[in-house]
């Protein structure tokens, strides 16, 4: 209910309104209502009140003028009188009532009515007549008229006659309100009417207003959306000047000033790939004669003096890192302006991590790490770019013995029908959650006064993770501090296939035997498949 | 739920709550205008109730006293009666109208008589039968009621008892209006209607009914069964004396004829009354209005009916051949000069009984021996000596016809013929009167100013018996035909029945006779005034009276008495005869 309420504007709007507009509707409605029937009553009382005066002195003088004073010419006199004062109708007019007054005991005419019964008027009547006489005495009361059972409200006139010898009466009078009941109901009829017309005008003109304003708007959302999955060419139709124009316009310059500056950067950002790039290439030819240069000054060394000789080592050394980070770069260049390419092939994985973990063999050897490997019993056919996942591991292994301590370094490979899962763990000091999170930035080192023994460029584990990426597969790293950190490979074994949502946090080492979160490592994590898209396809 | 919320839905509920459909309704009574019509009548005749501890005697005595106020407000008599007979007592079903005083013996502890002298009784339609005084016990039946006597049983199911004097007070002799059939002229019933709030009521209510048997045929009233009083009474506004009458008659409403013939009748015989200035005759609550009339009818000249007016300035008076023309407005029937249109002729002293029409240029005879009929016109004498025997002396009706009683020759049964005026040699044509007996004989035949009855003195065949001869006096409607030809004698009402015998009876109005006869007592014939349905009026002695004729003026009837020895009297103040001319016979044109 509340999230329908809040869920819509429309409904918001066009609710508000129905029930504000009916509450108003029905609290003019019966203001008026009551006005009217009030005014009805009054006005029957006033002519029912003229009428009984007319009509109670005519009974007054025929009464006063009969011939006949025994009691059956009384009471023929009264009786036809009685007749005479109904009205012509059964079905309308007044009715009369003859009663003895309270005082009265003669018994000399009985008490006599045309259409109404005695015990239908209400006793305070009389006796209200027979403490002021002088005047009539008016109720408004519902009276049973013949074979209705249910009351039909009329004016009660009451008013004192004197009959003869037969003393003191009460002359009653009952006018029935029928028509003013049938008007009432007319009345009522029209304004129930009118009040629903009326709701309904509200709901339509609460539509209409809502649609106009709110057609806009959802525009306006969806235009947003559009923007936000991308799509910065939409733009909105301006129409007038109103404000939904204003707010058109002002999505439009929105829209307009992050396309621009969306284009400025991108621009920019190809501009410092390209600078980068030809940068690499620039420096690669006179750092090939710088290399050629040095390599005869290197072979040579033995020549020179002794600071010469070692400046021709160092020389070399530099070239190396150099022409290395240079490798790096275009590697990384590549990847960023999408030129990198995916050769990938079926085949097992087990011979490439069992090379990248001979590969480290001898630097392992000499930090004293040893290096335990688990793998599969049988083979792990996996698509993949053997050279990208080689480098990956290579990586990760490099890193792991670096940052070891010299603790072991678990290597597991773990595999299920659709992905592959390569653990490289190791039991060093580990990373904090800040190191956690800058771990895969480019230039970024875990600890940058270390001794740089292995020459490490900071864009490793970036391309790594870039390696990963292209293949469909998620690189990631989990650690605590003092803990060791374990990196994961997760790659699809088919090329159809990459993992669509990032995969479980990897699980954190609780020790140096690792014998725990070796058997986690064994296993494959649970992660979801998506077809690829490759733009190649 | 928000508060605000909440709030707003509690007023809404009482709002609805407002707007039930139903109209509103009040629980106590307010007062309202005042009741304007407030009974206010005052008591006008103080008559005591029935003291406590009264004998039967006493009750039966206080109620004669008291009964006379039946028709006040506070009717103190009916405390008198157990509470079953006052609730049941009509007093005017039946009226005895005693003169003297009434003597009242106690026959038994719960039976009491009352001796009265009876001269008149008030039948339930008001008709009053006079009657010689007649000496009349009454038996009143009495029971104790908590302690007290009072009155449980009426004789003879009478209704009220009054001395003549209570009954002057208390009754008034109103003339009720039926209409003629050949002209628009009214004709008057006499009734006795209680003199109370409720006469205008009681007069309606009297107009409405039928017609009296004896007017049957031969006059007409617009009301019938179907016609009758919305409501049984007929309210007077004390403001503008305005009665109103309400009526209900299906087809009243259409028959704009019968409408106004009704509206005529009663505005007429209402009018009649001093308490009523007006007349709002009404059918179904909606005005019946007269031709060209606003409002209520407030004068009889704006009626389409009239009353009779007939007025005579010239009466002829015989002496033996001559007839003379004499001015019946001089106190002596001074001599009047012959106008030249009249030729008045010559009458044999054969000739009796003469009648002549009212402009005088038709005159009629019998023979002295009552068997041939003559008629003078000018110049000319037509004789029939074939219509029968015993004729009487002609009178004359409003056509100019002349009627003759008779016997028929051949069945000696009697008769009544009609000479019509057209011709001065037309036939006598019998009139049916089925009720005349074979022995009846019809010895003087008069014809009321509107033409519509007869007044016939009916005595029996002449016998040899030493019985003295009674003759009667019946008044008879006329029942003409659509050409207004008499055609029959309704069956008749007697009048002044307690006569032991009437010689002469003559119309003087529509409503009067003045009739020659002799009461129980009375040694010779004497004159009397009669209104038909009232008192018969002595108009004093006057020794060898034989003959009394009515000359219509404009002051009233006034009387012509002649005597056995040809003296012509004419009335001297309250009760005497002045002698003023000599003359066989007086003839009043058109009477």
């Amino acid at each position: 209910m509340l999230t329908w309420w809040r869920g819509s504007l429309r409904a918001r709007v066009v609710t508000s309104t129905v029930l504000l507009g009916s509450l108003l509707a029905v609290l003019l409605g019966s203001l008026l209502y009551q006005q009217i029937s009030r005014g009805l009553v009054e006005q029957a009382v006033d002519s029912a009140e003229r009428d009984a005066s007319q009509q109670v002195a005519t009974a007054q003088r025929a009464f006063d003028s009969t011939d006949r004073r025994d009691d059956s010419g009384l009471r023929g006199l009264a009786e036809e009188q009685l007749q005479s004062m109904s009205g012509p109708s059964a079905a309308d007019g007044r009715r009369a009532l003859l009663l003895p007054a309270l005082s009265n005991t003669s018994g000399v005419v009985e008490r006599m009515s045309t259409g109404v019964a005695a015990e239908d008027i209400p006793p305070t009547l009389q006796e209200a007549i027979a403490q002021d006489p002088a005047n009539q005495q008016v109720m408004v009361v519902p009276v049973p008229l013949g074979e209705e059972q249910e009351g039909v409200t009329s004016v009660v006139v009451g008013s004192r006659v004197s009959l003869l010898r037969a003393g003191p009466y009460d002359l009653v009078l009952v006018y029935p309100l029928l028509r003013e009941q049938e008007t009432l109901d007319l009345v009522r009829q029209l304004f129930l009417l009118g009040g629903l017309g009326l709701v309904a005008l509200a709901v339509g003109l609460a539509l209409l207003a809502t649609r106009m304003v709110t057609r806009p708007v959802e525009e306006v959302a969806k235009a947003s959306q559009e923007v936000a999955q991308g799509h910065l060419d939409e733009r909105l139709p301006v129409v007038g000047n109103d404000e939904i124009a204003q707010l058109a316009t002002s999505f439009n310059t929105m829209a307009d000033s992050i396309q621009h500056q969306i284009r400025e950067l991108r621009s920019l950002s190809q501009l410092q790939q390209r600078f980068v790039s030809d940068v690499s290439h620039e420096l690669r030819t006179p750092l090939t004669t710088m290399r050629m240069a040095g390599d005869v000054l290197h072979a040579s060394r033995e020549d020179f003096a002794a600071p010469v000789a070692r400046s021709a080592e160092l020389l070399d050394q530099e070239m190396d890192r150099f022409e290395e980070l240079l490798a790096e770069l275009l590697e990384i260049s590549r990847f960023d302006s999408g030129a990198a390419t995916v050769e990938r092939h079926e085949e097992d994985i087990l011979p490439t991590v069992l090379a990248a973990v001979q590969g480290v063999e001898a630097l392992a050897e000499k930090v004293g790490t040893v290096l335990r490997v688990h793998v599969p019993g049988e083979r792990v056919e996996v698509c993949m770019d053997g050279r990208r996942v080689s480098r990956i591991l290579r990586n990760l292994l490099t890193n792991a013995v670096e940052h070891g301590e010299g603790r072991p370094v678990d290597v597991t490979v773990a595999c299920n029908a659709q992905v592959v899962a390569v653990s490289v763990r190791d039991h060093g000091i580990g990373l904090t959650e800040e190191q956690l999170h800058q771990v895969f930035d480019r230039f970024w080192r875990a600890d940058p006064a270390r001794t740089r023994t292995t020459g490490g460029t900071g864009l490793g584990l970036a391309i790594a993770q870039e390696d990963a990426r292209v293949h469909g597969g998620w690189l990631q790293v989990g650690s605590r501090p003092g803990e060791g950190a374990c990196f994961r490979l997760l790659l699809p074994r088919a090329h159809t296939h990459v993992i669509a949502d990032p995969p479980p946090a990897v699980p954190s080492g609780p020790g140096a035997d690792g014998g725990a979160t070796a058997a986690r490592d064994a296993q494959v994590p649970p992660v979801v498949l998506a077809l690829a898209t490759w733009e190649d396809d | 739920m928000p508060r605000p919320l909440t709030a707003l839905l509690a007023a809404t509920a009482l709002v609805l709550t407002g707007c039930s459909g139903q109209l509103p309704t009040t629980s106590a009574p307010r007062a309202g205008l005042p009741v304007s019509q407030q009974s206010e009548r005052e008591v006008d005749r103080l008559l005591p109730p029935a003291p406590p501890g009264a004998g039967p005697v006493e009750i039966v005595e206080g109620f004669l006293r008291a009964s006379e106020g039946f028709a006040g407000d506070d009717d103190v008599s009916r405390s008198y009666l157990t509470s079953e007979l006052a609730s049941s007592w009509v007093p005017t079903a039946s009226v005895l109208v005693y003169t003297g005083d009434a003597e009242i013996t106690l026959v038994d502890e719960d039976e009491v008589s009352v001796e009265l002298q009876v001269v008149g009784r008030v039948d339930a339609d008001g008709r009053l039968t006079e009657q010689a005084p007649q000496s009349l016990t009454q038996t009143f039946d009495l029971t104790e009621v908590g302690g007290e006597a009072r009155i449980s049983t009426f004789p003879d199911d009478s209704g009220l008892w009054l001395s003549d004097t209570a009954f002057e007070r208390s009754f008034r002799p109103t003339v009720l209006s039926y209409l003629n059939t050949q002209e628009d002229v009214f004709v008057p019933e006499l009734r006795w209607l209680a003199d109370s709030e409720g006469l205008p009521t009681a007069v309606t209510r009297a107009q409405l009914a039928p017609l009296p048997g004896y007017l049957e045929g031969a006059v007409s009233t617009a009301a019938n069964e179907s016609v009758r009083l919305a409501t049984p009474a007929v309210p007077v506004d004390p403001s503008t004396l305005v009665a109103t009458v309400n009526l209900q008659g299906a087809t009243l409403a259409q028959d704009e004829t019968r409408a106004d013939g009704l509206s005529s009748q009663l505005a007429h015989s209402l009018l009649g009354l001093t308490s009523v200035a007006g007349v709002d005759v009404q059918a179904s609550g909606q005005p019946l209005r007269l031709d060209g009339a606003e409002g209520p009818i407030t004068a009889t000249t704006e009626l389409p009916y009239s009353d009779v007016d007939r007025q005579v300035s010239q009466v002829l008076l015989r002496v033996g051949e001559e007839l003379t023309l004499v001015d019946p407005s001089q106190y002596a029937l001074r001599d009047l000069d012959a106008p030249d249109d009249v030729d008045l002729p010559q009458v044999e002293l054969r000739w009796t009984g003469l009648a002549a029409t009212d402009g005088m240029d038709d005159l009629a005879a019998v023979s002295v021996d009552g068997t041939a009929f003559r008629r003078w016109r000018g110049e000319r004498v037509y004789t029939n000596e074939g219509i029968g025997d015993g004729l009487s002396a002609p009178a004359v009706d409003p056509q100019g016809a002349f009627w003759v009683g008779g016997v028929h020759r051949s069945s000696q049964t009697p008769r009544v013929w009609v000479v019509d005026a057209a011709q001065l040699d037309s036939v006598a044509r019998p009139v049916t009167a089925d009720w005349l007996e074979d022995e009846d004989r019809v010895h003087m035949v008069s014809i009321s100013p509107d033409g519509s009855r007869a007044a016939l003195v009916v005595g029996p065949a002449q016998t040899d018996t030493e019985e003295p001869v009674v003759h009667r006096l019946l008044v008879s409607g006329i029942v003409r035909d659509s050409a207004g030809r008499p055609r029959e004698l309704t069956a008749p009402l007697p009048v002044a029945a307690h006569l032991r015998d009437v010689t002469a009876a003559h119309w003087g109005a529509a409503g009067e006779l003045v009739v020659v006869g002799q009461r129980q007592g009375d040694v010779e014939p004497q004159a009397f005034r009669l209104r038909l349905g009232g008192w018969l009026e002595h108009l004093g002695e006057l020794p060898g009276l034989v003959d009394a004729v009515p000359v219509p003026r404009v002051t009233g009837v006034q009387v012509i008495a002649r005597t056995q020895d040809g003296g012509v009297y004419v009335p001297e103040g309250q009760r005497g005869w002045q002698p003023v001319r000599n003359a066989d016979q007086v003839v009043v044109p058109g009477g």
